[in-house]
């Protein structure tokens, strides 16, 4: 559990960066974003509704993602979220910035 | 899926029902029937697909426009220590408007005022708890604004019926007796000026509003805080 927890105070910092890249694949939904990130983590981590919820409202504050009502023929209406070429540009440079800080952490702490 | 909807009706039942609180409500349900609708199809009973898919969903605050979290305790201090300094300013600045008798009223009024913030920012200051420093609670950000702007509409409105009020009062004799205005010294002269600067002492109140919203944004929970669960 502890072990948990920490490995996800390390994540926090960068879910707005982990929902770009989710969403550069294309667009997708609230639940279909945790699943494909439990997927990816190998069910390692995962997201829970408050941090969804409050990175998708910063993205889309910042113009980085877009969203639009889908239309279900069953069932509730469905909220989708679409990058903008600003959220592209975002993620590429929040992943370059990831790499630099990567490679100096591991030389500072290993 | 009547137990969701009441569910999401729960979390929103405190909100205005206006189109940002729709479309959020509208968002939450879609996503929670999916992630019932996942787990049910991988194996799990309805009722604990229900308990498992809203136990991280349980209050919808901060999803809210212009809502933060904010130490409570350490806002409303130093909002007191602000206000205290505010009126301590206005009452040392009212001392020379003693000369009228409506000057002496503010001016003790204004000492009275000070005493009360002074004994309350005392009283809330001495606590040592951390939990009563740690506490927290949700402020609107636009709702303060809105008041705000209310504040200075208010104030605008009480310094010109006042400056037109003196005027009339003062000229009126002037204008419709056609009798000579008669400052005779510094003495009435300072009178006069009085009577139309004492209005203005009451620019404190709507200046407190900004204060409020500054120190709102200084004792923001950050990131961390809003996102445990």
């Amino acid at each position: 559990m502890n072990e948990n927890r920490i490995s996800s105070e390390l994540i926090r910092g960068n879910i707005d960066t982990i929902i770009l890249r989710v969403l550069c694949d294309g667009d997708s939904y609230g639940y279909e974003i945790i699943k494909t990130i439990l997927k990816k983590s190998n069910g390692k981590y995962e997201l829970k509704e408050p941090s969804l919820y409050t990175s998708l409202k910063r993205l889309e504050s910042n113009k980085f993602i877009q969203s639009y009502w889908g239309d279900e023929s069953q069932g509730g209406r469905r909220k989708y979220y679409k990058v903008t070429d600003a959220g592209k540009d975002t993620f590429h440079r929040n992943f370059a910035d990831w790499k630099i800080a990567r490679e100096l952490i591991d030389k500072l702490i290993r | 899926m009547k137990h969701l909807q009441n569910y999401v009706d729960q979390l929103f039942k405190e909100h205005k029902d206006n189109k940002q609180t729709r479309e959020l409500k509208d968002e939450i349900l879609s996503n929670l029937e999916a992630k019932v609708a996942d787990l049910t199809a991988n194996g799990m009973d309805y009722t604990q697909a229900v308990k498992v898919a809203t136990e991280n969903i349980d209050s919808v605050e901060l999803l809210i426009d212009g809502n933060t979290r904010v130490y409570t305790n350490r806002y409303r201090i130093e909002f007191l220590q602000v206000a205290l300094l505010y009126f301590l300013i206005a009452w040392v600045i009212t001392i020379p408007l003693r000369l009228v008798g409506m000057g002496i009223l503010l001016n003790f009024f204004l000492l009275i005022v000070v005493f009360a913030v002074g004994i309350l920012f005392f009283v809330l200051n001495s606590k040592k708890e951390s939990h009563y420093w740690g506490k927290t609670s949700i402020y609107n950000i636009n709702t303060v604004m809105r008041y705000r702007k209310i504040a200075w509409l208010i104030w605008g409105l009480f310094v010109t019926v006042s400056i037109l009020g003196n005027t009339a009062v003062e000229f009126g004799s002037n204008i419709w007796f056609g009798r000579a205005i008669n400052i005779t010294g510094p003495y009435q002269f300072a009178v006069l000026v009085i009577r139309y600067v004492l209005p203005f002492v009451s620019i404190i109140i709507p200046l407190l509003f900004p204060a409020a919203l500054k120190l709102i944004r200084k004792y923001e929970v950050g990131e961390h805080h809003e996102n445990q669960e």
